[in-house]
Formats: C-alpha cells, structure tokens, sequence
C-alpha cells in the first residue's frame, strides 16, 4: 500500500533552546498546579477532619438530649403510676395490684425492682426491707422522702447500691400522696439500672450503642461520651459508647480517590519530568550533532544539494551557491516556483534530477563520480565531479536524494597544461631526437659523400686537363665505388634502425576508439569536437591501435589548430572540429573536418610531405605520418574540402578486409 | 697547401682534388701532428692556405686554431664544418679564421675560395712587407727631411717651403731628391699613393 504522506524531508529547524524554554515554562506551570491540588487536598482532610469532629459532637448532643428526654419519659410514666398506686394503698392495707396498672413498667415482674408505701412518720429504714438498700444510702433515701413532702412533687435517689453484692444499683423514686393539703405518705420505687435501661430504651440505639452507668473514674474516649440526664433530686450519668465506626464512608472513599488520582498525577508528573529531562538532553545532544553537521556541511568546498522524491530541489548549501554564483535561497525559490530549469543547470546536459538519480542508482558513477559541467551566473562554466546518494529512511524507503558536487575546473586545467607541457616536453624531446638523428647521420653521410664527391671533381679536372693517363683513373674510381658502398651502408644502418618496430594489427572496432581517441585529444580553448558515430561499435577493421590513434589523434589536433583561424571569414558561430566515420565500398573512413581557412591548392600536393609545415612552429612530421600510417594499413589520405564546415577534410581511408 | 683532416678518405680526396687544380698539398692526418711539424720546421711555411676540419680527435679544429694563433700564424686558415657546426665556425670566423666551407661543398667552388683566399693572402703579405719597408725607409730620413717631406705632401711648391722652413728653394729641391731616393719613389703623387695605400703616415 503505496503511504499518502511523502515523508518530510524538509530542512529541520529546531530551535531547541526555544523548546525547552516553553518546557520549562510548562513544567513549572504543571509543578505549581500540583502543589495547589497537593494543598487543596491537605485542607480538605483537614476539613473533612473538622467535619467529621462537629458531626460526632452534634450526634453526641442529639443523643444526649434523646436519652434524656427518654428516660425522663419512662420515669414520668412510672411517676404516674406510682401516684396511682400511693392512692391505692393509702386506701387499703393490702398492697396495691401493680400489674392491674398495666403499662409498660408492669408488663413483665422485675422491671420495677421495688415498689412499696411508706406511710408518713414512719422511718424510711424501717419501712424499707433491709435487703434493698445499704446503710449508707439510708440517708439518700431520707433526703429524698423529705423532697417529695418539702417539694410536693416526686424525687428521685441514687442510684444506690443494694445490700446484695453482685447486684446493680438501683435508681430510687418516690411520689408523695397529699390529703387536702395533708402529706400522708410516699409511694417508693426502685428500678435496677440495669433493668432501666435495657427497658426504656429502644433495641436500634442499643445495637450501636453500648450504655452504662458512668463510672467517676472513667475517662471520656473518642467514642465514648457521658450523658447526664438531671432528675429531681439526684443524677444519673450514663457512659454511652458508640459501637462500631459510624464515620460517614462515601466523602473518605471519594477522597481516597481522589488521593489516588493525585498519587498518580505525581507519578505521571515525576515520569513526565524524567522525560522531559531526557528529552532536552536529547535535544542538547541533536543540537550540538546538528552545529557539527551544519560547522561540517561550512567548512567542505562540496556543494551539496537535496531533492525530494519528486524531483524538487529542497536544499542547497551555501558551497554550491557560492561555486555557481547564485545565493541558495534564490536557487530554492526558483526551484519552488517550478518555472524550467535551474540557471546553472547547462540545459543540454538533460534533466539535472535525472542525471543525479542515474548516477545515484550506477554503482561505477557512485564510485568515482561523473563529471558535468555547471553554469556560474557570469555566465562560464565550471567542471564539477558529481556524486549522487538515495535518501534511504530507516524502513528502506527513498525519500529523496543528495547529489554533491566537487568543483574540478582547477583541477582540470591543471591536469589540461600539465599534459599540453607534457605533450610539448615529449615533442621537444621528439624533436631534439630527430636533430640528433639527422645531424649524426648528415655527419656520417657527409665524410663518405665528401671524399667521393672530391674524387670525382678531382678527376674530372684531370680528364678536362688530359693530364692523367687510364693507369691513374682505375684506381680513383675503384676508391670511388668503395665510397658509395660505404655511403649506402649507412643507409642500410638507418633503415633497419626505422624498422625495428614492427605493426601488430589486431581486429578493432571503430565507433569506441574514434570516440576514445577524439575525447582525448587536445584541442584548444573554445574548440568545440562534435562527433559523427554509428551505434555501437561500428565497423570493425584490423589496426595497429597504437598507430592508428597517433594517426587520427594527429589529424584531430591538426584541425583544432587551424579550426579557429577560419571562423572570422566563413560566418560560423564558433570554431569546431567534427570527427566522423563514413563507409565506401569495402572501405570505411575516419573524417575529421574542420572549420579552418582549409588547405590552399598550391600546397596541397605538398601538405603530406615531410618537413613542409605550413604551420608557424611546426615540423612538418605529423600529416606524412599520418599517411604513412595509413599506407602501412594499406589504406589511404585524402584531402578535400569539408562542404559544410568550409575547411580542410581528412579521411583515412582503411579497407575493411585487407 | 695543408690540409688537416681525421678521415683518410675525406684527407686524400681534397688532396687529389687540390692536385688537379695545380695546387700543392699537404695532407695531416690531425691538428696536433700539423702543430708540432710547424714547431720543428718540417712543414712549409711559406704563404699557404690551411684547411681544417672542424670535427676531430683529438685535437678539434677549434683547439688547432688556437694554437695556430698563439704561434702567430699569418696565413688564411679555413674550416671544413659538417651539419650543425656552422655556429662553432661562425664564432671561428669572428674569432680571426679566413672563412667557412659548410658540407657538402661545390668542389671547385672550394678550390676557387681557396685559390682566392691565397691570393688575398699573398697580396696581404706583399704589402705587408713593403709598408715594412717603407717605414723603415720612413725612420731613416732625417728631421729636416720629414718636415720638408710633410709640406711636400701637403701640396706647397718648393718656393713655399722654402718661406716656411726659412730655407732656400735650392735646398729644399735637395731634400726632396734625397727623400725620393731613399723612399724608392719616382714622384710626390706615386709617395702619397703608396703611403695612403698602406695607411701610413709621417711622424714626427
């Protein structure tokens, strides 16, 4: 599935002190929030605590005051009943019938420990049966039969410890009876405490509630709490102790959660730091790499450049506007704008893109690079060693390519006068050999022919003279004849010196080595070569290859001297040599023609001769041995002149089967 | 006639070739030989060309003709040079040799040149020995003479001379017959023709 997003290529600018500036600053924000909610949540416990504290206290109050009033509601009932029953036995002897009552405090025997009338005057220790009371409490009960009389009203005593051990205490009630205004006795109660409260109060607020007598020496706990309820004449302090943890359970689990919540907001807080900490490491470490490639990217004199997948030229460094004279952002511009070819792009190299892809995707291109030549902005070219790379993403996917180029023009002029001086050297070198060869063989041509030469003038004079006779001559024209053996063996010598190398023809084929030859040759400033090639190979003859290309490397280097000089005269733009193959019957050419002033007729019978330069500063050797080379081929020269170019025309002719 | 030359052929084909125009040569095989026959007095030294070979061993014509000069050798000395010593006999030429002949040569336009340089040579000699003569005839005059032989050659009549020099036209008719007598000399313009040629002049 082919991906919709082209990977993003584009130049990176990360502004990481920016980054982590507006991290921090996020950071800090994220901290002083958290401290707000840390706070916030303190407080709240703090308030929940408060709460809590106030709602214990007001239960406590309630169930205070619950209690009370209960209890003074069951006791008022009994005061009732016990008025009822002080009626009853101030009437009659017998003891009254409590059970005919009815009510609550009667309903089952025991909830009313004791009941019993004590008439007026009579002691309440005597009235009262000794088991119910101790000594000590005598004086309680006293006090409370004098209230009720005093006080008209009931009164209450105790509690009281009874006179059995083990026993609880009991809480003592009287209730006085007035007979027109006449005390006449009071009718006792007594009701076990424990009796009390397990009756009076209700099974719900037992079950969570534990209730006893105070003791003094209890200490008030958190759960625990003292109720005193306040009945005339004496008080009953009752120790309630809550039973079970009553505290409100949904406000501590919401703030559990959110404790919980908060917990992890600081774990995701610590971790987020960590992160971020790591993360601005990570962006101090990019950035510093990124400085180095970037000081890296400065310091090279590489231009380099960057397209993406489609072709789109997305970065150029400041080396490569600097080598072609346009400043990189003008040459990005352009590229973004889409409007044809790059300036310094010469447009008949082809599509700059695909010459960098196919150089990219050739791995001999990869190595050793291709060469091209650029356009500076005055307008003069620049040859440049060009080396292509995919673009290659972690998955192997391409997403685009870099091409850097290396400016050789230096280079390349360099090696260009080193060869020409080499190639000077050689011919000087050539020529001083030659003058050497020629003055040791005028030297040694010269003494025979000489000596010959003064014979025969001596002779002659003598013949003219008639002063010699036929014994004399015999002799001088024998030493004559000696002589020119003599002269014609240095001949001898000479020749087979010159054919000493022998030509080794080989089949060739002709289209790569014309163009191997033709490229290779050097040809003046300004001269352009155009070649003229079949596809392929071309025809294949068999050649000495070395002869053959001194031969045509000679014509090509011939043509490029005289090509300029005929530019001003026969209207062409510029001065070119043009190398092609043409084929005849059974024989095939290598023509080289040229823009020159051509071979004028006069000389042409002569150009091939040694020694006949019409050149200034040439030796007249290059076109006799190109003819040589062509007989030795069995082939030919011929001179014309080119129809189109206007110049001279050269084609050696070699027959295609020898 | 010498001829100096390392190769034999070359050396007895001038010779022969120097014989058939009536010219006498002598043929040395090396300038060092020719040297030291000079200095023992076996060659001849009368007025003759010599022909040198600019290539030799082991003594160079160059070398030769140096020595030559050194001995004070009076008579034209010509170099045979082969392809590419035309400098070395140009600079030999400046240096005081008669001329060069550059190989191969016309032969009888060698010879020519050789005949001609002796013939100079021979002229060259002759007037070197009169003006010789002349100026020791020249010595010999006395005081008197000269100045009477001064105002003769200016061109004043005897009468002229005689008011000049304070003397009597007899005497100095006198001087002027001892002054031709002992120049060798018929008349005033045959002396002025002679001492102008030979560039002399009176002294004193």
């Amino acid at each position: 599935m082919p991906t919709a997003t082209p990977p993003d290529v584009d130049t990176l600018d990360l502004d990481t002190r920016h980054a982590s500036a507006l991290t921090r600053r996020a950071l800090a924000w994220l901290v002083t929030l958290l401290l707000l909610v840390a706070t916030s949540a303190v407080l709240m416990v703090l308030f929940l605590r408060a709460e809590e504290v106030h709602e214990a206290d007001r239960r406590r109050t309630a169930d205070t005051q619950w209690l009370d009033q209960t209890m003074r509601f069951h006791l008022r009932r009994l005061e009732a009943d016990l008025g009822v029953l002080a009626l009853q036995a101030q009437g009659s002897r017998q003891p009254p019938d409590a059970a005919a009552l009815g009510g609550p405090w009667w309903q089952s025997p025991g909830r009313v420990a004791f009941h019993g009338w004590i008439p007026a005057a009579t002691a309440a220790g005597d009235a009262l049966p000794a088991r119910t009371h101790t000594p000590d409490g005598v004086d309680d009960l006293v006090a409370m039969l004098e209230t009720t009389r005093g006080l008209q009203r009931a009164a209450y005593a105790g509690p009281l410890p009874t006179a059995e051990p083990g026993q609880p205490p009991w809480l003592w009630l009287a209730v006085p009876r007035f007979e027109q205004g006449l005390f006449v006795g009071d009718y006792v109660a007594a009701v076990a405490i424990d009796r009390l409260l397990a009756d009076t109060l209700p099974d719900w607020f037992l079950q969570d509630h534990r209730v006893a007598l105070a003791d003094d020496g209890a200490m008030p706990s958190e759960d625990t709490f003292v109720a005193p309820i306040n009945l005339p004449g004496a008080q009953l302090r009752l120790q309630v102790q809550s039973l079970g943890d009553q505290a409100p359970l949904a406000p501590r689990a919401f703030f559990a959660v959110a404790l919980v919540c908060l917990a992890g907001m600081l774990l995701a807080l610590a971790r987020l730091w960590r992160d971020t900490a790591r993360r601005q490491r990570t962006e101090a470490r990019l950035q510093t790499q990124l400085a180095l490639r970037n000081a890296m990217e400065r310091s090279v004199p590489l231009g380099l450049r960057a397209w993406d997948r489609d072709g789109r030229l997305i970065q150029v460094n400041q080396a490569f506007g600097r080598m072609v004279g346009w400043p990189p952002q003008e040459l990005l511009r352009r590229a973004a704008d889409g409007s044809g070819p790059l300036p310094h792009w010469p447009a008949e190299q082809g599509d700059e893109f695909e010459c960098m892809r196919q150089s990219a995707s050739d791995p001999d291109a990869q190595q050793v690079g291709r060469e091209w030549q650029l356009q500076h902005r005055d307008g003069h070219r620049i040859e440049v060693l060009a080396h292509g790379a995919p673009l290659l993403l972690a998955s192997g996917e391409v997403a685009g390519w870099i091409g850097s180029v290396l400016d050789i023009t230096e280079r390349r002029r360099t090696e260009r006068l080193a060869a020409r001086q080499q190639a000077q050297l050689e011919a000087s070198g050539r020529l001083v050999a030659v003058g050497e060869v020629a003055s040791t063989l005028a030297h040694e041509l010269n003494q025979p022919l000489g000596a010959l030469s003064s014979f025969a003038t001596g002779l002659l004079n003598r013949l003219r003279d008639q002063r010699i006779g036929y014994d004399e001559i015999v002799p001088v024209v024998e030493r004559i004849e000696r002589m020119a053996e003599k002269s014609g063996r240095v001949i001898q010598r000479v020749n087979a010196f010159a054919r000493r190398q022998e030509m080794s023809p080989q089949p060739m084929a002709l289209a790569p080595f014309v163009s191997r030859v033709a490229s290779d040759a050097d040809l003046p400033e300004g001269v352009q070569l155009v070649l003229d090639l079949p596809p392929g190979d071309g025809p294949r003859v068999p050649a000495d290859a070395m002869l053959l290309e001194h031969a045509l490397r000679n014509l090509i280097v011939n043509a490029g001297q005289w090509a300029p000089l005929g530019t001003a005269t026969s209207g062409l733009p510029a001065p070119c040599v043009r190398v092609e193959l043409v084929t005849d019957a059974g024989q095939v050419g290598l023509r080289v023609s040229d823009t020159g002033p051509g071979v004028p007729a006069d000389q042409a019978a002569t150009v091939f001769d040694a020694f006949s330069s019409h050149r200034p500063g040439g030796m007249g050797m290059g076109l006799a041995i190109c003819r040589s080379i062509a007989e030795a081929h069995h082939g030919r020269i011929e001179l014309s002149r080119s129809p189109d170019l206007l110049g001279a025309q050269f084609t050696l002719w070699l027959p295609l089967t020898p | 006639m010498h001829v100096v030359d390392d190769d034999a052929d070359f050396r007895e084909g001038m010779v022969w070739l120097l014989e058939s125009r009536g010219l006498v040569a002598h043929a040395w095989t090396g300038g060092d030989r020719f040297v030291q026959a000079l200095r023992d007095g076996t060659a001849a030294t009368a007025c003759c060309v010599v022909l040198l070979d600019i290539r030799m061993e082991p003594l160079s014509g160059l070398a030769t003709f140096e020595q030559l000069k050194a001995m004070g050798w009076p008579w034209p000395v010509l170099f045979l040079t082969g392809h590419g010593d035309v400098g070395m006999a140009v600079a030999a030429v400046k240096n005081g040799a008669w001329d060069f002949l550059e190989k191969p040569f016309q032969n009888n336009l060698l010879v020519d040149k050789v005949e001609a340089a002796r013939k100079a040579a021979t002229e060259w000699h002759q007037n070197e020995q009169e003006r010789l003569r002349l100026q020791q005839a020249l010595a010999a005059l006395s005081s008197r003479e000269r100045e009477v032989l001064r105002e003769v050659l200016q061109g004043h009549y005897n009468k002229n001379i005689a008011d000049h020099l304070g003397i009597t036209p007899r005497t100095v008719e006198f001087h002027r017959a001892n002054i031709f007598d002992k120049l060798q000399v018929q008349s005033t313009v045959e002396l002025a023709h002679r001492l102008g040629r030979l560039g002399l002049e009176v002294s004193g």
